[in-house]
This record gives C-alpha cells, sequence and structure tokens, in this order.
C-alpha cells in the first residue's frame, strides 16, 4: 500500500496556499523584469489616495453639514448625506478591489500549467482549488482590510455621537459591508475570468482583462474627481450617488450596512437581502468555475499539448511603421518588432492603458464641471477640442513609460548578436513605432468626437493640427530614448516622479491646452491655422534632423559585460550561482 | 583563421576559464568537448564577442575581433546553449526581426525565410507564437537565425540538445556541408558520437583548462584507447560511471517520503 507521511512542519494544502499566493506576486509574463515591488507600492498609494480624500474633505464636510442640519432640526438632511457618505465608502471599496483583482488577473484561475504540475503528483482537486481560492481570499482579505479599516474608523469616529459599544458596532458594520461588497466584486471577476477561460480562448480573457482594467481605473480616478469636487460643491456628486438605484450592487451593501447596525425599513431588509444573495452567489461561481477550470486543465493536459492559436499581428499598424522607418531593414525590422510587443504584452499594455486612464479621467473631470448640456458643446469649445491632444500626450507618456520595462530580457542577446553596425535606424524605429500607435486612433478619435459635434470643416482643421502637434510631440518623446525599447534591463526610480512630477502636470497644460487655446482664437482665419500647422510640423522637422545627428549613440540592450544571457539580470532566478546576486 | 590566444575568464572570484588556446581553421569543425561546468559556453560566449575576456584574445587573421566587433559579428553566426528567444513573436516574425538586424531586405527574406520554414518542418506552425513551440521546434529557430545571412564563422553551442533523431542528422550532415564550403566552424556538445562523426578536430576542456586538444584520431592512438568515449573519461579524470551510479542511487532512497 502506498503512503504518504505528510511533513511535519506544512501540510500539502498550506504548502500549496503559500505558493500561489507567492505566485499572484510574481510575474513571469513579457515583462518579468521590472521590480515588482516598486510597482505594488505604487499601486496601493494610488489605492489608498482616495481614502485620503475621503478624510479630508467629505468627512468635515458631512460634520459641518450634522452641525448646521442639528442647529435647523432637520435630521432629514443628514440622513440622506449619511447615506452618500456611505456610498462614496462602499464604491471605494469595489473599485479598489476590482483594481487589484485585475493586477493579478492573470492569476485569478488555476492555469494550464498548473494543472500540468500538479496533475503529476498525489493531490486531490479539492486540495488544489480550495489552496487556489484560499490564496485568493487571503489577498482580498489583506488589501480590502487594510483600504477600508483607513475608512471605516475614521468614518464611524464621524457619524456616531454614542459610547464606544456604538463605535465598535459602526465600525465592524462598516467593515463588513464594505468587505462583503469587495468580495462580491472579486468573486465574480474570478468568475467571469473562469467562464470566458472555460468557453472561449484566452486571447479573449486578455481583451477583457485589458478594457475591465482600463474601465476600473477610470472609475477610481474619476471617483477621485468626485470626491475633490464633494467639498466644494457636494451637490455635484450628485449624480455619482442618485443613480444608484436598488439595482446597483453599491446601493446593496449600503442597505447591508444599515441592516446590520438594526435599521428596520421593508427597503433596507430588501437591499441587504440581495447583498448577501449577490455575494453568496458570486463566491459559489467563483468556486465552481475553479473546479471546473481545473477538471479541463486536467483533460486537456493529459490530451495534448494544447496550443495557443493566432496571435494579434497589428497588420495596418504595422505597415505604417515601416514604412515611416526608411528604408533600411534593420530599422523596419525594429519597427516591427517593438509594434508587436506592444500588440502582444499585456504589462505593457497595462501601463500605456493606466496613463490613458488618467487623460479621459482629465476629461470626464473637465466636461463634466463645464458642460453642463450635451447643446453647449456644440461650438468650438477647449472642452472638447483639447480632448485627442489630452489623449496623445498621456499615451505617449504611457508608451514611453512602457519602452523602458523590459520584454523577455535574456532574448535581447538577439540585437546584440545579429545587429552588426551600431544603427540610426534603432532611433528611426523608435520614433517610427511612437507614430504609427498614436496617430491613427487619434486622428480616428478627433473625427469621430468632433464631426458630430462641430461639422466637418471644423474638425478636418483641428485634426490638421492635432495631428502636426502629436508629431512634434513623437519627436520629442524619441530624442528621450537612446536605446532599443524593450531590451534594457529596468532601472528603479527612471520616471524620477519625485522631481519631474511638473513635466506630468504641465505637459498636458503646454502640449494640449495651449494650442487649443490659440487654434480657437484663430478660427476663421484660415491662413495663420495653416501657418500654425506649419509651424508645429518645422517644430518636428527639427528635431527630426537633431534625432537623426544623435542616432548613432544610441545603445543596443546592456553595456557589455552583464552580457551573459540569463544570469545577472534576472531579479528571481533561485538557479543563481552564489557570488551573482544581482547588483543594482 | 581564428586564433584563440591564452583565454581567461573570471566570474567575479569564479574562474570561468583559464589560459585557454587553439585555432580553427577554415574548411575545418572544431569540437568543444567537457563536462558540466568545464567552460564550453563561456569560451564559446567570448568567441561570439558578446562577452570579453578578462585576458587573452581571440583573432580573425591576426586581427583582433574587439577592435572590429561589428565587422566581425556581421559574418558570425551564434547558436546560444540556452534558447532564449523572443517567444510572443511567430517563427517567422522572429526570423523576419533577426534578418532585418542582419540587412537583409524584404523580398528575398522572406523568401529565404519561407524555405527555411520548410526545410526544418515548421511551416505548418509559422502562426504560432515561439512560446507554444516545442524544444525542438526553438532549437530549429535558433539555428535558422544563425545562418540566416550566411556567415562565414558558426559557432554552435549543444545545438543538438531537444533535436530528435532525423533532425540531429540533417543537422550533422549540413555542419560537414558548410565546413566544407570552406567555413569555420566551432561546435560544442555533450554527445561524443556527434563529436566523433562530425568535428575534424577536438579541444577537451576540464575544469577551464585545457586537458587535450588533437583531431580525434590522434588521441585515440596516443592515448591508446578504442573509443572517444574512453579518451574523454582519461582526460577529464571523471570517478568512473558505477561509483557515481551508487552515488545517485544512494541519493535517491536517502530520506524517502514514499515506501511501498
Ligand atoms: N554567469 C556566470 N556567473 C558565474 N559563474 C559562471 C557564470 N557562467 C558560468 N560560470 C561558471 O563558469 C564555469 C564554466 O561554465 P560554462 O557555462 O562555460 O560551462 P559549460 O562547459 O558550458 O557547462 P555545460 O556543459 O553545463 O553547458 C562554471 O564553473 C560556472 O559555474
Ligand atoms: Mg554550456
Amino acid at each position: 500500500m502506498w503512503r504518504v507521511p505528510i511533513a511535519d512542519s506544512e501540510t500539502p494544502f498550506a504548502l500549496l496556499a503559500r505558493t500561489f499566493f507567492a505566485e499572484l506576486f510574481a510575474s513571469e509574463s513579457v515583462a518579468s523584469e521590472i521590480q515588482l515591488h516598486r510597482v505594488f507600492v505604487w499601486v496601493f498609494a494610488f489605492l489608498l489616495l482616495p481614502g485620503f480624500f475621503l478624510l479630508v474633505q467629505v468627512f468635515p464636510a458631512y460634520q459641518i453639514a450634522g452641525v448646521v442640519a442639528v442647529a435647523h432640526h432637520r435630521p432629514a438632511q443628514i440622513e440622506a448625506q449619511l447615506n452618500q457618505i456611505l456610498l462614496l465608502i462602499v464604491t471605494y471599496s469595489m473599485v479598489t478591489t476590482g483594481i487589484v483583482a485585475l493586477f493579478v488577473w492573470d492569476h485569478l484561475n488555476i492555469e494550464r500549467r498548473d494543472a500540468m504540475v500538479l496533475g503529476a503528483l498525489p493531490l486531490t482537486s479539492l486540495t488544489i482549488v480550495g489552496a487556489k481560492l484560499t490564496a485568493l481570499a487571503a489577498l482580498l482579505l489583506g488589501g480590502s482590510l487594510v483600504v477600508n479599516l483607513v475608512t471605516a474608523i475614521p468614518f464611524a469616529f464621524t457619524t456616531t455621537l454614542g459610547g464606544w459599544l456604538t463605535l465598535v458596532r459602526h465600525v465592524a458594520a462598516c467593515l463588513v459591508a464594505n468587505v462583503a461588497a469587495a468580495t462580491f466584486v472579486f468573486a465574480a471577476l474570478v468568475a467571469i475570468r473562469g467562464a470566458v477561460m472555460l468557453f472561449a480562448r484566452e486571447r479573449l480573457a486578455n481583451i477583457l482583462g485589458a478594457l475591465l482594467q482600463f474601465g476600473f481605473v477610470v472609475a477610481l480616478l474619476c471617483f477621485l474627481i468626485v470626491l475633490l469636487d464633494y467639498g466644494l460643491r457636494p451637490s455635484a456628486s450628485a449624480f455619482f450617488v442618485d443613480g444608484a438605484g436598488a439595482s446597483v450592487p453599491t446601493a446593496w451593501f449600503v442597505g447591508l450596512f444599515e441592516w446590520l447596525l438594526g435599521v428596520t425599513r421593508p427597503s433596507v431588509d430588501a437591499l441587504a437581502t440581495r447583498a448577501v444573495l449577490g455575494t453568496s452567489i458570486a463566491g459559489a461561481g467563483a468556486v465552481l468555475v475553479s473546479i471546473a477550470g481545473l477538471r479541463r486543465h486536467m483533460q486537456r493536459a493529459l490530451a495534448s499539448a494544447g496550443r495557443r492559436g493566432p496571435v494579434p499581428t497589428a497588420r495596418m499598424t504595422r505597415l505604417l511603421a515601416r514604412t515611416l522607418a526608411g528604408r533600411r531593414p534593420a530599422a523596419r525590422a525594429t519597427a516591427e518588432f517593438l509594434l508587436l510587443t506592444v500588440a502582444r504584452s499585456r504589462p505593457h499594455q497595462a501601463l500605456v492603458g493606466v496613463n490613458l486612464a488618467v487623460g479621459v479621467a482629465m476629461i470626464a473631470a473637465v466636461l463634466s464641471s463645464h458642460a453642463h448640456t450635451l447643446a453647449s458643446l456644440v461650438h468650438p469649445r477647449t472642452a472638447t477640442f483639447w480632448a485627442p491632444l489630452l489623449l496623445a500626450w498621456w499615451a505617449m507618456i504611457g508608451l514611453r513609460a512602457a519602452f523602458f520595462v523590459p520584454a523577455q530580457l535574456p532574448a535581447s542577446w538577439v540585437f546584440r548578436s545579429h545587429a552588426p553596425e551600431p544603427e540610426r535606424g534603432y532611433w528611426a524605429a523608435t520614433r517610427a513605432a511612437l507614430a504609427a500607435l498614436t496617430l491613427p486612433p487619434i486622428a480616428g478619435l478627433t473625427l469621430v468626437l468632433l464631426v458630430p459635434l462641430v461639422g466637418w470643416p471644423l474638425a478636418a482643421w483641428h485634426l490638421l493640427i492635432v495631428c502636426a502637434a502629436t508629431l512634434l510631440l513623437v519627436e520629442v518623446v524619441a530624442l528621450t530614448i537612446d536605446f532599443v525599447p524593450f531590451t534594457r534591463a529596468y532601472q528603479a526610480g527612471h520616471a524620477r516622479l519625485k522631481t519631474r512630477w511638473w513635466l506630468y502636470v504641465l505637459g498636458p497644460f503646454a502640449f494640449a491646452y495651449v494650442p487649443v487655446r490659440i487654434e480657437l482664437h484663430l478660427i476663421g482665419h484660415w491662413v495663420a491655422l495653416l501657418e500654425m500647422a506649419a509651424w508645429l510640423l518645422a517644430g518636428a522637422a527639427v528635431l527630426e534632423y537633431v534625432g537623426r545627428r544623435r542616432a548613432h549613440r544610441w545603445t543596443i540592450g546592456e553595456p557589455d559585460d552583464r552580457t551573459d544571457g540569463s544570469s545577472a539580470l534576472t531579479v528571481l532566478d533561485l538557479a543563481m550561482p552564489a557570488g551573482m546576486a544581482p547588483t543594482g | 583563421m581564428l586564433t584563440i590566444e591564452h583565454l581567461t575568464k573570471w566570474y567575479g572570484a569564479l574562474p570561468g576559464i583559464q589560459e585557454v588556446s587553439f585555432e580553427v581553421r577554415p574548411g575545418e569543425v572544431l569540437g568543444l568537448l567537457g563536462p558540466n561546468g568545464s567552460g564550453k559556453s563561456t569560451t564559446v560566449k567570448i568567441l561570439t564577442g558578446l562577452m570579453r575576456p578578462t585576458s587573452g584574445a581571440v583573432r580573425l587573421d591576426g586581427r583582433d575581433i574587439f577592435d572590429a566587433l561589428q565587422a566581425y559579428k556581421a559574418i558570425l553566426g551564434y547558436v546560444p546553449e540556452e534558447p532564449h528567444l523572443y517567444s510572443h513573436l511567430t517563427g517567422p516574425e522572429y526570423l523576419r526581426l533577426v534578418g532585418g538586424l542582419r540587412g537583409i531586405s524584404r523580398p528575398a527574406l522572406d523568401e529565404k525565410i519561407d524555405r527555411f520554414l520548410q526545410r526544418l518542418g515548421i511551416y505548418d506552425d509559422r502562426y504560432q507564437a515561439i512560446s507554444a513551440y516545442s524544444k525542438g521546434m526553438k532549437q530549429k529557430m535558433l539555428i535558422a537565425a544563425a545562418v540566416l545571412h550566411n556567415p562565414h564563422i558558426i559557432v554552435l553551442d549543444e545545438p543538438f540538445s531537444g533535436l530528435d533523431v532525423s533532425a540531429a542528422r540533417v543537422l550533422k550532415a549540413f555542419v560537414r556541408a558548410l565546413a566544407s564550403e570552406g567555413k569555420l566552424v566551432v561546435f560544442s556538445s555533450h554527445v561524443l558520437e556527434v563529436v566523433e562523426q562530425v568535428c575534424t578536430r577536438v579541444v577537451i576542456l576540464k575544469s577551464g583548462r585545457i586537458a587535450g586538444h588533437d583531431s580525434v584520431a590522434n588521441l585515440r592512438t596516443m592515448l591508446q584507447l578504442p573509443s572517444l568515449d574512453a579518451v574523454f573519461a582519461a582526460l577529464t579524470a571523471e570517478e568512473d560511471v558505477e561509483s557515481r551510479l551508487h552515488g545517485l542511487l544512494d541519493a535517491v532512497h536517502a530520506g524517502s517520503a514514499v515506501s511501498i
């Protein structure tokens, strides 16, 4: 009979759960060398930012409103505001959880590789699925407790006037409601991704992940803007809050909170029931999908070496980039490599996406505060005209950031070994890739956005200016790079946010706001507008010349001697011989 | 002629290779042989110009390769030991990248790539990302990329790993044929039969130093041994197979978690 003694210290389940948990924080996708802990710090800071504004904007405003309401004997008023705040807190919890879940999107379900490795070991499916879900639950609870404690405790202090017991009850109720809300979102995302993986290709799951990630980041940023607005004009957040009917999950969890505090209104009961039901269904869905996924993988792993299927090719964009890159084969090849990497690497897309999300949020903020009706947008104005430029700016910032994150660093010997000469082509390729990736979508967006609003002629004029300005920006950004993108080890803190933050703030102003103001001023003076476009293009041409002159200084990948492929550069290489710890 | 003179490479305080000298003549396949960790890959990486030696030199027709590195790389083809490929690209995309970097322009390159893929039996997988390729297919990509530009010097680091029997037979003949065209071929391998069949001369490395260097036939007669296998064992003074086998079996049984 087979007997499998268990190690004295740890059960296979615990070991497995711990491994799955660690896996959440390890990236082995295309960009494996980025220093993840730094990214985590940034993501976390980003997630906690709205919490901070809740503290400094919303709670004080509420307290003042409370004093006013008491003075005027209008308890209903404060009641309404309390509900608003609760909605904000619950939304915050849900949005942050969504972002955390999307950050580890690739690891939300059991992967084929897990099935292949674990299938060979004497473990039951229950152990494997249980361990995976335990690891996910640990992430969920850890994350949402931190985020929600930040809001729950001050919230309880702000809203309770009673003694300690009431205070504790408020904190507990707030935490339970928010963690439930977080669980709902997290479990729903696990179930959705699992279902997509079950019934469709991995590719679809990736696209969905990218879209959801983008959506949640935009949501968080918009949320931030609502909060910023809150203290100034409480009514501005009304649009955000009023829509929350019984069909919106946020409202369910507010109901749950009230129910936990012992409020007995039929509507509260109904909402709380929905909250509990919704969370249970999402949770059960996540469990079922995980089990089904493991089964499926086990069968497939045994059946065949399951291929991935065709990959995105970005044909038109590549064609454009090839054309822009010039005649040299090396430049063309490099431009194609850059485009294909952007088209296929999720971590790099995520970087661009997050930056774009900032742009979208900025546009949304301006639109929501300056344009009260749709009709007011129908004549030329900054709020609409600067949108394409703003997106071009953030897309370019995102692309540049992505270029600094290596893709499959060990493979970069390809450039060192096969490239026969220091290539001017690399600069040409980078600039071509930047232009090919930004110009067509930005141009399309300009037309789609402006033609219905201001008509063809004005939209066409604006298109000219937008394209000229974007080209100029492409040249500027190309000047700030001096290596083949994706082939250099990530240098922590290259973004130098501490010293360069003003660039990120002033950039949109200088690049999007100022040109649009000038342009709006010149509308009707067509010659002057043409002149403006010509000036922008002349600027681009000068920079093009400078770039060409500097191009020979470009380096390929690493300077010598760190060149032995994988060893010195990979951060988490357990096979690394002693004495070869990564430096720097 | 490629001359390797007193190459020494230190990895920090660890010696990689020490005082390695030999030469490679046109039309010849030089085999680099040695146990794991003996310095074959280190030698090869220096030969390709990807890594600089701590001391010593590599000369092509008397000229140090590091003085004209780009020109040297332009006539060099290299198959690295590990298949580090851009695995998000498909096979043809990868070869187009390499060919482009080599300066081969498009229509000719495409045709060339198609022929390579067909001959190597990966044509049907041309729309797959390399991440979905098998080990042998990746190895074939490396080989194709190395000879795409018809190089004059070819350096292969364990090119047979992962190849099936028929592909290995083709590669053996291919290597010999390339050499007979007057190219210089350096070839590191663990597979003794292959080295015996393909190489004209061998350099046997042990712990980073040259333990033997001659033609296969000479080495055999000199040491009065029947096979390269025996020559290798004698020169590298490996523990005999029996005692290593017993040591390994003991290790397998020690502290075993499962018993019957
Ligand atoms: N990047 C590195 N850092 C430190 N030491 C290294 C590194 N690469 C190789 N070495 C050391 O140099 C010596 C020679 O290694 P090398 O890779 O050249 O051996 P090899 O003959 O190719 O072995 P194998 O047959 O396993 O491929 C070994 O002792 C190894 O530990
Ligand atoms: Mg080796």
